[in-house]
């Protein structure tokens, strides 16, 4: 719901005939104008927005209002990095900040974007359809950092536009007040200048005007003149990581404040039937109270320790719930049953299951996911000047502002969220799943009940009993093959449905008949979206069965991609790349086996290799990955680098030891000793190459490289021992 | 119980079994040192221990009396960074950061140790987790600081 506050005043704002001429009288759509909503909402101040999202006080201080958390993707400084250039601000006097969680401040750019992908449309289109979208991501309560979509659409189309405006309409101001004409002046480091007369002023002393004004048509800078788009600014979050600032919602410390440790049901998807020994819990030093519910139990103390010692002394009995008291095997077995019938068709038209004698045929397989993030989940809420007050790090502030309305039970103006950094987030601490968000809700229902500040803490082994997890998928693949070894008709069922059917597509441009159909696959424990959601689990199949394909038709991995894609394009220039950095001669060379890999991710390309060997014990290990990415223009390249590591560090977790495995209703790994994950003793080296597109769309970074890594490795397992068609290929529980 | 921390010394009474991450973050307000698995499998809450790095998630508070402790907030300041911190800045190591403040402190007293390690060594060595995957330049920025120990030593200077 839009907030009635910012409803109210953008009528009082717009009837007040304040904003002239950025409204069309009547005209709901494109009537809708952010920056006056977003002022309503940030209330009385010196500072003014002189465009959506970019507020200047009368010092001339530029601070960038924007709706991405930091959770180490640093998208907060390539939207920064976006703003400078086409402001042509001060670096030295530009800060971030982090936007109110307020429907005002709905990244409309990022559902506009995924939904219409890149589009150019003029005019009154233009107009009209962001408008459209500002509407709808503000009735959505759009308001998330993830899907990689904070540079690409926030800040490629929202920011950039806004800053470009904002600058021409400054300069305008100052070449009026300078009485010169405005071709005669420049704008840089936050200041309007006349050469000629040797005239300057700078921005503070303009934003008062130019905030009443509307916006015009940007015109953007030539690249050539972009000073930091492109280049390796110094991320603004480093400094307080290295030095240990207590920047995350775990270090929050409010006075008087009391701790909640919480015990999950005993089995997973269960409920709790019953608590027996309180009276002896209640006893135990620093024990102030236990608060009882269906879904989990919670012991609030003086301290985090005591009261996660104490919650752990709870004699508890549970309930099973829909996953009842089964076993991964049996899990597995029900899901591929489903899937080989899979009859939701959402991409092509091709009868399904093919038949003939040639068929190339492959049953891929990925398991639940956990994310473990490094901060454990964890929420602070206290009670001040009559509001409720949340502090927490979440990728989704609105949403977790709404979720603490609801278990409050207050208004939505009485409750004030505090984002703060994130020690991880990956899709768990998204914000449109509520599953993900019952950390906020049980910090909420605890207070609400014993009063007073508390913080709630997960342990690591409550995380992993009570999370939503990435959800298991299976992969039925089938292909006819024409006479160039190219496939002339392709289907792939899957077992779960997707949010969007283009997920599924495949990146060639040589291909007959493609046809993608699921099964209803509803998820037997609550689903939260991780790192590349969707792709990791169809960029497994796809880009497996694709060597499958070459096998088949006696052609090299590389080149039979390659002649998949048309000659020359921008696809074929990645896919090359990489085989030049990895010095690709074939899938063996040695005693060492090479797979490749090619995706359209997240609006960028990327292509990888991996090199590997088999151990002693029979295990794969992973010794080099290059990677070559290219995401159109990358704001920041080390960043993409960065996230680009990362991502594959991501994908080679979950290709080798991830999963979770499920036995008698419980879940089998409790923790980091249990739940394996990826570890510098895997010795991967990662080598990457942030390509440039100037003229392609801005891609996204955060995930792009993570769905590769399974078909890579696998791909080249495949070229030493069996291929590896079931993740993880190392991790065995069942 | 009387610790000496970061070269001060502090009076606090908890349980002799209360670990030392949770007084230096409840009792002592140093919030840098991290929970993050309570079991000494992921490193988050490492500092050093008369110059050892020890998980003090599973260090008793009592073990720590007498001895020597040195957390982030001792490692280094922004106006004298020690080298694993001048190293983590110029290769921008950290993203969500979270881990990093342990993985430093396993660094610094891994090439106070080793100021010349093999890439091998480091994998041996250091057993940290970072989720987000910061792994390779964790691995060149341990070999930028390890140089910068060894330019000091040559130097003559304490590194």
């Amino acid at each position: 719901m839009i907030s009635r506050r910012a409803l109210f005043m953008t009528a009082g704002v717009v009837g007040g005939g304040v904003l002239v001429g950025a409204v069309s009288v009547g005209a709901w759509i494109n009537g809708y104008n952010e920056r006056a909503i977003q002022d309503a909402v940030l209330g009385e101040r010196s500072a003014k927005l002189v465009a959506q999202w970019i507020q200047i006080a009368p010092d001339g201080h530029v601070t960038v209002l924007g709706p991405a958390t930091e959770m180490g993707q640093g998208a907060q400084t390539s939207l920064l990095q976006i703003v400078l250039d086409e402001l042509d601000a001060d670096p030295t006097r530009t800060t971030y900040a982090l936007c109110p969680a307020d429907p005002a401040f709905s990244v409309h750019d990022a559902l506009e974007g995924a939904l219409i992908a890149e589009g150019s449309l003029d005019g009154w289109a233009e107009k009209f359809v962001h408008g459209m979208f500002g509407r709808m991501a503000s009735l959505a309560q759009m308001q998330f950092t993830g899907g990689s979509t904070a540079v690409a659409f926030t800040g490629w189309k929202g920011m950039r536009r806004a800053a470009a405006g904002a600058r021409m309409l400054l300069a305008q101001v100052g070449a009026e007040r300078m009485k010169v004409p405005v071709s005669e002046v420049v704008t840089r480091d936050g200041a309007v200048h006349h050469e000629g007369s040797g005239q300057s002023m700078h921005y503070g002393e303009l934003a008062e005007e130019v905030a009443l004004m509307p916006l015009p048509e940007p015109v953007y800078k030539d690249r050539a003149e972009y000073k930091y788009i492109g280049t390796r600014y110094p991320r603004i979050d480093i400094p307080d990581k290295v030095f240990g600032r207590p920047i995350y919602g775990i270090d929050e410390q409010v006075e008087g404040m009391r701790y909640a440790a919480v015990a999950p049901p005993p089995l997973a998807s269960g409920t709790i039937a019953s608590v027996s020994n309180q009276a002896a819990v209640r006893k135990m030093r620093g024990v102030e109270a236990i608060v009882e519910r269906e879904t989990f139990v919670a012991v609030v103390a003086d301290n985090p320790w005591r009261a996660e010692q104490a919650v752990r002394k709870l004699a508890l009995t549970g309930t099973p719930g829909p996953l009842g008291q089964l076993d991964t095997p049996t899990l597995r077995a029900d899901r591929l049953a489903q899937t080989k019938a899979a009859a939701n068709v959402l991409l092509g038209e091709a009868e399904v299951p093919l038949e003939g004698a040639d068929l190339v045929e492959a049953t891929y397989e990925t398991p639940h996911y956990a994310h473990v993030p490094m901060e454990p989940m964890n929420c602070t809420v206290w009670e001040d000047g009559g509001k409720h007050h949340v502090a927490a790090g979440v990728q989704g502030m609105l949403s977790a502002r709404n979720a603490a309305v609801g278990a409050l039970g207050r208004d939505f103006d009485d409750v004030v969220l505090h984002p703060r950094s994130i020690g991880g987030g990956f899709g768990r601490r998204n914000g449109l799943m509520p599953e993900a968000l019952t950390f906020v809700t049980q910090a909420c229902e605890v207070q609400k009940e014993v009063g007073g500040a508390v913080k709630l803490t997960w342990s690591r082994e409550a995380e992993l009993r009570m999370s939503p997890f990435h959800q298991a998928n299976v992969g039925v693949m089938q292909a006819k093959l024409g006479g160039d070894g190219l496939p002339t008709d392709w289907t792939m069922r899957i077992y779960t449905p997707l949010a969007l059917a283009s997920e599924a597509e495949h990146p060639y441009d040589k291909v007959g008949n493609y046809t993608v159909s699921s099964a209803n696959g509803e998820p037997a424990v609550p689903y939260c979206v991780w790192r590349s959601v969707d792709k990791f689990n169809l960029v497994h199949f796809i880009e497996g069965f694709v060597d499958e394909l070459a096998e088949a038709a006696g052609q090299d991995p590389v080149a039979y991609r390659m002649a998949l894609l048309e000659p020359g394009s921008r696809k074929a220039r990645v896919l090359a790349r990489v085989a030049e950095m990895s010095g690709w001669k074939g899938s063996k060379v040695g005693d060492k086996g090479y797979g490749v890999a090619f995706a359209e991710a997240f609006g960028s390309l990327v292509a990888m290799v991996a090199e590997v060997s088999i151990d002693e014990k029979k295990e794969p290990k992973v010794h080099q990955v290059w990677c070559a990415v290219d995401t159109g223009t990358p704001v920041n390249p080390g960043s993409v680098e960065a996230q680009t590591q990362g991502a594959v560090f991501w994908g080679l977790s979950a290709t080798l030891y991830d999963g979770l495995f499920f036995r008698d209703g419980e879940i089998v790994q409790s923790n980091f000793h249990s739940y394996r994950v990826a570890t510098l003793r895997d010795a991967t080296k990662v080598h990457v190459d942030v390509m440039v597109s100037p003229d392609a769309p801005v891609g996204g970074a955060g995930e792009t490289a993570t769905p590769l890594v399974a078909p890579a490795v696998s791909n080249a397992i495949a070229a030493l021992a069996d291929r590896p068609r079931s993740l993880p290929i190392v991790s065995r529980f069942a | 119980m009387r610790l000496t921390i970061n070269d001060e010394t502090h009076e606090v009474e908890v349980e002799d079994n209360m670990p030392l991450l949770w007084v230096l973050r409840e009792e002592l307000n140093m919030r840098g040192t991290k929970f993050g698995c309570g079991i000494a499998q992921c490193g988050a809450c490492t500092v050093h221990l008369n110059g050892r790095a020890v998980r003090s998630c599973v260090t008793p508070a009592a073990a720590a009396q007498g001895a020597k402790v040195v957390t982030i907030e001792g490692l280094g300041s922004e106006e004298a960074p020690h080298p694993v911190q001048k190293a983590w800045l110029d290769l921008q190591v950290p993203q969500c950061g979270y881990c990093q403040c342990g993985m430093q402190m396993a660094v610094a007293a891994f090439i106070e140790h080793n100021p010349d390690p093999t890439d091998e060594d480091i994998e041996a060595g250091i057993t940290n987790l970072c989720r987000c995957g910061c792994y390779q330049r964790i691995r060149d920025a341990i070999q930028k600081a390890a140089a910068d120990v060894r330019a000091a030593r040559t130097a003559g200077g304490a590194p």
